[in-house]
């Protein structure tokens, strides 16, 4: 639980007091005739301000035990105490005046104690709650700003550099050796290339569209990759029209790629594979790579997957979910589910 | 100096290039050429040759490590499709390297280098090869949690924090939490020390989703997490961690 601050600015706290102390003195002084005003002045001061010190010097400290309202209660009452003792010094030089010969100052203090603790407290809450209202406001930006930070991570890992370059390699190799590889190369590259600028403006697309934009990128790391990667996709027709938000397939093939089967010295094979489950449909991205337990280090193999979960989170609030789990005999399986009603 | 190899994990590529080589440097002999880390250390044992081209990112040994177990006279070509930090450093350091997809002009000036080169300066590139090679790490990557017969993977790069929970411990995400079967002590243990801190009894936190530490009179800490709403308590213990936030 978060620590009440009793006192923000001792110096107005202290300003607040002496006005309310300075009321009670001249209100008592008026109804009653017993005393100067002086005397009323001195007591009702000295027990004000012993209040507001035991608040700036205890205030911390009793908060560690107990929690600030209740808090607040001995602490007001120390400083009454302390404040009748100074009174009663002022006035007739004993410190136990209050608590022996007159009790008429004890029981309006205590009652002005209360008044004034009812009434400082009020104040504290309703600050309390102006701050709580800041702070989640607060929150809301933070929240809106890591949204935005996320969108545009994804839109800048959408094509590597290493990626394109390494793409472009092939096909200026293929050329000559091979016209029609290297055509076909092309045009998947195109295909990656031109989703991509797309995406970036339309919201939501289609299973099948986006599965496309996998197979064209598979086709590429083909041809990269030679006989080291295999790829099926397998899917139920009736869910190709079922709109998907764009960035949740992509990345998990490409971590599969990157993370999964590259390392490899032998590559691997994956697998997409679609299918309804009640209301919702689920991708899955099957590799046969080298699985958690690999020992070829390939840093941020998480970071992909932060993406489309808080991408999941943000589009899909809790109906959507992206479960990681070991592929047998080895390799990992990312399935993702959404509600085919779309968000 | 007329023998070399050739080493890319993309057959193309190797392709490419040795095709390039044979118009610009008839007289060089491509001695073999090998598609990842463990056939390159084998080819290079067996052939021992002048000049070896090498990719950088391959599966095994990257081709950095290779470098680092030539033989002394075998001179270094890097080869790489986009690689900023290692081509920076390559510059810096006059090692030689090519850019994918490899103009013909480009390789010209590499060969002519490398013929007028005398022998390359060994002790420096191994100094640089040792700044661009990523240590080997053994730390925790993926966390199997789940109890029943379900087991999820969860990454460490996920994870905000781990709380001990009896002998089991919980792992939290920012989305979700999973239960792992395993004790924080032993978690701690496998963990990288610079990325998780212990920071309670029961409690390791990811250093980077600490957003702000406050310190109460008794010397312990309240966490607030970036990707996490609540709160979490240092012991007085472990206060020493958050001295210089």
């Amino acid at each position: 639980m978060a620590e009440a601050r009793y006192m923000d600015n001792p110096l107005r706290t202290f300003t607040y007091t002496g006005v309310f102390c300075l009321g009670i003195a001249l209100v008592i002084w008026l109804v009653s005739d017993s005393a100067s005003l002086w005397v009323n002045l001195a007591v009702s001061f000295s027990i004000g301000w012993s209040i507001n010190l035991a608040f700036l010097l205890l205030g911390g400290l009793m908060q560690q035990f107990l929690n600030p309202y209740v808090a607040a209660i001995p602490i007001t009452a120390l400083g009454l105490c302390f404040g009748l003792t100074i009174g009663g010094v002022l006035i007739t030089g004993s410190p136990w005046y209050f608590f022996q010969n007159d009790f008429s100052g004890l029981v309006l203090a205590a009652f002005f104690g209360i008044v004034g603790f009812v009434l400082f407290s009020t104040r504290a809450r309703l600050e309390q709650t102006a701050a709580d209202l800041a702070r989640a406001n607060l929150e809301t930006e933070r929240q809106e700003r890591l949204v935005m930070e996320t969108e545009i991570k994804l839109l800048q890992a959408q094509i590597e550099p290493h990626f394109l370059f390494n793409t472009l390699s092939n096909v200026a190799g293929l050329i000559r050796t091979d016209p029609e590889a290297a055509e076909e190369t092309l045009h998947n590259l195109t295909t990656l290339l031109r989703s991509s600028l797309k995406r970036t403006r339309e919201a939501v697309t289609t299973i099948q569209q986006e599965l496309d934009i996998a197979r064209a990128y598979l086709e590429i790391q083909k041809i990269r990759m030679q006989g080291r990667l295999e790829y099926t996709i397998d899917i139920d027709s009736s869910l190709n029209d079922v709109p998907l938000q764009p960035l949740l397939v992509q990345p998990l093939v490409e971590n599969a790629i990157k993370h999964g089967i590259d390392p490899m010295e032998d590559g691997g094979t994956i697998h997409i594979t679609t299918r309804a489950n009640g209301p919702y449909v689920e991708i899955e991205i099957a590799d046969t790579g080298g699985g958690p337990d690999t020992s070829t280090p390939t840093a941020g193999s998480g970071t992909g997957l932060m993406n489309v979960r808080k991408r999941l989170a943000t589009l899909y609030g809790d109906t959507a979910q992206l479960v990681l789990s070991e592929n047998s005999p080895r390799g990992m399986i990312a399935c993702i589910k959404v509600p085919v009603a779309g968000t | 100096m007329n023998t070399a190899i050739i080493v890319d994990d993309e057959q193309n590529l190797v392709d490419y290039l040795a095709d390039k080589l044979a118009r610009l440097w008839p007289e060089l002999e491509v001695l073999g050429t090998a598609n990842n880390g463990r056939q390159a250390l084998a080819l290079v044992k067996e052939e021992q040759p002048d000049v070896a081209f090498l990719d950088i990112h391959m599966p095994g040994l990257s081709g950095l490590q290779i470098a680092e177990a030539l033989p002394q006279d075998t001179k270094v070509v890097f080869v790489t499709a986009f690689d900023q930090f290692a081509v920076e450093a390559f510059e810096r350091s006059a090692v030689d390297y090519l850019l994918k997809p490899v103009s013909d002009s480009r390789l010209q000036t590499c060969i002519s280098r490398l013929k007028t080169m005398d022998r390359q300066n060994r002790e420096e590139l191994v100094k640089l090869l040792k700044g661009l090679v990523p240590q080997e790490q053994n730390y925790l990557r993926w966390i199997r949690t789940g109890l029943d017969d379900t087991t999820h993977l969860v990454s460490t790069d996920e994870v905000v924090y781990f709380k001990a929970d009896q002998k089991y411990t919980s792992v939290f995400t920012p989305t979700n939490e999973y239960l792992v079967r395993k004790s924080i002590k032993d978690l701690e243990d496998e963990l990288d020390p610079a990325q998780f801190w212990r920071i309670h009894r029961g409690m390791i936190v990811r250093v980077d989703q600490i957003e702000s530490a406050r310190r109460d009179l008794r010397g312990r800490y309240t966490l607030t997490l970036r990707e996490r709403d609540e709160t979490l308590r240092s012991s007085a213990t472990y206060g020493h961690l958050f001295k210089q936030m």
